[in-house]
């Protein structure tokens, strides 16, 4: 179309506007758009079954729970990290983020999640990683345990997968700085499994500081 | 007193002196000639007569003498005759002579007169003596002749012979005193004429010489004078008198101031002349180079008058293409205006047309822009979808997390979960593909806008050069129109180029005749200035002979 916008307007074209050609190809593009807007029973069936066979297929994962492993699989920096869903509460959008002001770099700020107060932790700065920016619709992971709840930074959600601790790596010499500590492993597939308990339970996290 | 005298009287009176004298000479030569004359006269009449007369007489005794022996020894009585009568014509002959020497003789030469009687006696006796021979011998006796002749006769013609001889010595004596009695007064005529002629001659010297120098002096004075010019010199002893020359010297000392003074003038009108020859010599030469210079001249007026004509023609031969360039412009003109209405009609068309499609353009451009804020809407629409698939995606994801959480309950649950997320992916994906198409969409939109664009500017760029081509088809049908006629004026003035051509062929023909006749009279004028140039020459070369 665009092609056919740019001959037509183009007086002196090489080659002449082909006017039946272009009210084809529209007609038929606009059939198509009605087909799929309002599809008819018989392609809805057919739509339906081709579905119904892709689910029918076995799923891959196969069995031997014990030595599996849920985590929540994200992104971070270029990074793909994974962290326990046990640990996870659960995964929420990063909107109306609240800056708090006289709290350390890595503190973000706070954020109201159905009406309960999160704090959110970016770990790239607790990570000292490269800043990528407020973007691509940054999500927050909450983890909690008994005593501790906030939220991590994460640059995109890709799911919750099971890995087999068997893969798992305790640690590999890539892995440097502060990182490091939190670590509990990485797979196969270079999914750094973050300790979740470990990051819950630093006490570098726990802000206590009164503003004089 | 004499320097009075003219010449003419001095002439005279010298010559009449001269004539004088000379009659004088002439008388006295007359005289003596006369004299010698008379004496010659004596002599060759008579002495010579007598020697003659004596001679004959001698010539006839001997022939007598041989007569006689003829006589003798002759045989023949006719010649014995014819001898006879000799001797008596010879003795008739000697009578005649003796007779005639008698008559001559001077009477007083006494010793002549004997020695004539003494001839005559034996004259006589020899005669007889003859006569006797003749008688003998008409008698026959011839021997008696012959011894008579021997003896008497012989000795008495030898006597007679001698007696002739001496007679004739005798004349001869008197012959010879009277020569010398001639010549005596011959000599004393002689001297008295020498010394007279002497005389004369001195005189005649002398007065010649006075009379020569008493004019050549003068005239000598006269020509030095004449000759030198010099009036310095003090004349009066030839001046005064009134003779011719002293006239003539007084006239040439007149006459030479005279002339010294139109000599002054005539050195001056000469000088003036010389000055005068010089600027005719050096303006004869200049006119000689003018005229040679106006020769040449003209030669090359001719040829430039006739490249002129051949250029004449070759304009008029281009005048008349020209003309006839200009009728197939001005055709041409006519054609290209009609084209240019044409044209212009055109191009209003081409405007209209134009801006018919920038309406339309414009109207694309509407439609695209709808269609943009629809693209707008729709990409909004996609965001809000992806919004949802984000947070279905999140929702999964929290179903996940509680269906691990709820362990072996939530299996079915993560299921659910999973598909959950699975059609979040799809969603994800279709609405990434929706965004892909709608940012292909809204880029081929804003390509289609911009293209628009040009498109609507190309629009007013064509209406513009639309209107531009209508004002160069203006300009042009103006421009058309001018050299339209600008190519009826030029097909005019070619025609009038070509008369004018004509005429200046003419005129060329005109200027060629009057340049050769010009030529040839220049020429003349050449030649006229060279003889004038030589002739002042001659006039330079004349005057510088008068020396001041």
């Amino acid at each position: 179309m665009k092609d056919e916008i740019t001959s037509g307007q183009n007086k002196s074209a090489p080659k002449a506007v082909d006017w039946q050609e272009v009210r084809s190809r529209l007609k038929t593009t606009q059939i198509a758009l009605d087909r799929e807007s309002a599809p008819t029973a018989e392609q809805m069936n057919k739509i339906l079954k081709q579905r119904a066979r892709i689910l029918a297929q076995e799923p891959q994962t196969v069995s031997s729970a014990q030595d599996y492993l849920d985590v929540v699989e994200f992104m971070l920096a270029y990074e793909r990290y994974g962290i326990e869903s046990v640990y996870v509460r659960e995964v929420y959008p990063l909107t109306e983020l609240v800056p708090l002001p006289g709290t350390p770099a890595f503190v973000l700020g706070i954020v109201n999640m159905r009406s309960q107060i999160v704090s959110v932790i970016d770990l790239k700065k607790f990570f000292g990683l490269p800043e990528k920016g407020l973007t691509d619709l940054n999500k927050i992971i909450i983890i909690r345990d008994e005593k501790m709840e906030y939220g991590i930074l994460a640059n995109d959600i890709i799911g919750v997968r099971k890995v087999s601790t068997n893969d798992m790596q305790v640690s590999i010499p890539a892995l440097t700085g502060v990182r490091a500590d939190y670590i509990r492993g990485v797979t196969g597939e270079s999914l750094i499994i973050l300790d979740a308990q470990k990051l819950l339970a630093d006490k570098g996290l726990i802000v206590n500081k009164e503003l004089s | 007193m004499f320097n009075n005298m003219k010449i003419g009287l001095r002439l005279a009176v010298g010559f009449s002196v001269m004539i004088v004298l000379l009659i004088v000479l002439i008388v006295v030569g007359f005289i003596s000639i006369n004299t010698i004359n008379a004496s010659l006269q004596q002599i060759v009449e008579i002495r010579n007569a007598i020697t003659e007369t004596v001679n004959n007489m001698l010539g006839d005794t001997r022939e007598i003498s041989i007569q006689t022996r003829n006589l003798v020894l002759e045989k023949d009585s006719a010649k014995v005759k014819e001898a006879s009568d000799t001797i008596a014509t010879l003795q008739q002959q000697y009578d005649a002579d003796s007779k005639k020497f008698l008559s001559l003789t001077v009477k007083d030469e006494t010793e002549v007169l004997d020695l004539i009687k003494k001839i005559n006696a034996i004259d006589v006796s020899a005669r007889q003596s003859t006569d006797k021979v003749a008688d003998l011998v008409a008698a026959g006796k011839k021997d008696e002749a012959i011894d008579w002749l021997d003896t008497d006769t012989r000795a008495k013609v030898r006597e007679w012979i001698t007696s002739m001889d001496d007679l004739k010595k005798l004349e001869k004596q008197y012959t010879a005193s009277s020569y010398e009695a001639a010549q005596k007064v011959y000599d004393n005529n002689l001297m008295v004429t020498l010394i007279l002629g002497a005389i004369s001659l001195l005189l005649a010297v002398l007065m010649s010489v006075f009379l020569a120098r008493s004019i050549t002096r003068p005239l000598t004075v006269a020509t030095k004078l004449v000759t030198s010019r010099d009036l310095t010199v003090d004349l009066s002893e030839y001046t005064k008198g009134k003779n011719e020359l002293a006239f003539m010297i007084q006239s040439f000392g007149k006459e030479i101031a005279a002339q010294k003074k139109a000599e002054t003038e005539l050195t001056n009108i000469l000088r003036e002349v010389q000055v005068t020859t010089n600027v005719l010599s050096s303006s004869s030469s200049e006119i000689l180079a003018a005229t040679t210079q106006v020769v040449s001249g003209s030669t090359e007026t001719a040829t430039a008058v006739s490249e002129t004509t051949t250029t004449v023609e070759e304009v008029k031969q281009t005048s008349q293409l020209t003309s006839q360039k200009a009728r197939y412009v001005s055709d041409n003109a006519e054609k290209a205006m009609q084209a240019a209405k044409a044209g212009r009609k055109a191009v209003e068309e081409t405007v209209e047309s134009v801006n018919h499609i920038r309406e339309q353009i414009e109207s694309i451009a509407e439609s695209i822009v709808k269609l943009s804020e629809q693209g707008q809407a729709v990409g909004e629409i996609v965001a809000t979808v992806t919004d949802i698939a984000e947070q279905v995606n999140l929702l999964s994801v929290n179903a996940a997390i509680e269906a691990a959480r709820a362990g072996e309950q939530g299996k079915g649950f993560s299921v659910v979960a999973q598909e959950i997320k699975s059609l979040a992916e799809q969603s994800k994906q279709a609405t990434s593909q929706v965004r892909t198409i709608l940012n292909d969409v809204q880029k081929g939109i804003s390509s289609a806008v911009m293209v628009t664009e040009q498109g609507s500017k190309a629009a007013d760029a064509g209406v513009k050069q639309a209107a531009e081509a209508g004002q160069a088809i203006k300009v042009l049908t103006d421009s058309v129109t001018e050299s339209a006629q600008a190519a009826t004026q030029i097909a005019a003035s070619s025609q009038q180029q070509a008369v004018g051509m004509d005429q200046v062929v003419a005129a060329m023909e005109n200027i060629k005749k009057a340049s050769a006749e010009s030529l040839s009279s220049t020429k003349q004028v050449e030649i006229s200035a060279g003889d004038l140039n030589k002739l002042s020459q001659k006039l330079k070369d004349l005057v510088s002979k008068f020396k001041a």
